[in-house]
């Protein structure tokens, strides 16, 4: 950002888009939706004039503004989702078979895909975002001293999912 | 080294992203090496956090993410033209409108000049203030109402 300017660069903007579209297209699997999403947050971004004001990471706050209008974008589609979700399991191949034609990273997002969304953010936020526990609590807007706990919680449940595949 | 698993677990997760206290560090150092379940837990987690770190998801092209950002910047400059004009249409409209209501309620003319030719008729003085604020009002709450589905039209881009 320049000195003289309240606004992100044009190179700023682009890196946020970049990692904002990547949670909201983690938490949406819609691309159209994950970028209105993203658009919406960024003219947010612009227009508030908080990317300055702000005092923590700017990328945690920007992916706070994402996480909720993308959490917005779910609860309006939640009519569908069981559709959408029976329309999955219905082309999903059957985990044997899935083993041999998949690789380990395809069962790996399918599995993420499949956990509640609370428990999937905080896993990519850490490992796939590589925030800190302090910028995963202001994203998450939950206290610092809870995220280990919650992550971990997360954490397992995938590893329930993975087991088979982790020997 | 005595310990039970279920309570020591969430510190693995710690120890994984570097975030503990060096104590808390040197205490799951210590279990790690004495306890195969805990261990267990730890290489999968670390197998685990690794898969994630190296998923591939969707990604934006350079020309979407080039229009993202010209949209959001090019609107910070249009939001303060709108702010400007709409000022100075208050400004202008609000002070000129009551300058104009007052000389005409008033009969401004007629009192400073006391020629009966200058009188208005009583229609006229209560007619025209009336008249100029509600239009005043019309154009006002239309305008208010344009900008705000201006700006929360998600199909405003849309071209058909």
């Amino acid at each position: 950002m320049t000195a003289d300017s309240h606004l992100p660069s044009r190179d700023e903007l682009e890196a946020l888009s970049e990692s904002g579209f990547a949670l909201a297209i983690q938490l949406l699997s819609r691309h159209e939706d994950a970028a209105d999403v993203v658009q919406d947050s960024l003219r947010k971004l612009v227009h508030s004039g908080r990317y300055k004001a702000q005092k923590g990471s700017p990328l945690a706050w920007f992916l706070k503004v994402v996480r909720n209008g993308a959490l917005d974008t779910l609860r309006q589609r939640r009519p569908n989702d069981d559709e959408a979700v029976a329309r999955l399991a219905a082309t999903a191949p059957a985990p044997d078979i899935a083993v041999e034609r998949e690789e380990l990273a395809g069962i790996m997002r399918r599995q993420l895909e499949a956990m509640p969304v609370s428990q999937r953010e905080i896993i990519l936020l850490r490992d796939f975002h590589d925030l800190s526990y302090t910028e995963i609590a202001e994203v998450l807007g939950i206290a610092p001293g809870t995220v280990m706990s919650r992550l971990h919680r997360a954490r397992n449940e995938l590893r329930k999912r993975m087991k088979k595949y982790l020997k | 080294m005595k310990h039970d698993c279920q309570e020591t677990e969430p510190l693995i997760s710690g120890y994984l992203d570097g975030e503990l206290t060096q104590s808390d560090r040197q205490r799951v150092d210590l279990i790690l090496e004495d306890c195969e379940q805990c261990s267990l837990a730890f290489a999968e987690m670390k197998k685990l956090r690794k898969g994630v770190g190296s998923l591939s998801f969707d990604q934006l092209t350079e020309t979407e993410k080039s229009n993202m950002t010209k949209n959001a910047t090019s609107g910070a400059g249009s939001n303060l033209g709108q702010f400007l004009a709409i000022t100075g249409l208050i400004l202008v409209y609000g002070v000129g409108a009551c300058w104009f209501c007052w000389e005409v309620v008033t009969d401004a003319k007629f009192v400073e000049t006391g020629e009966a030719k200058h009188k208005l008729p009583m229609f006229i003085r209560l007619g025209l203030p009336t008249l100029t604020g509600g239009v005043g009002i019309l154009f006002f709450t239309v305008l208010f109402q344009r900008l705000k589905a201006a700006k929360t039209d998600k199909y405003t881009d849309v071209q058909i």
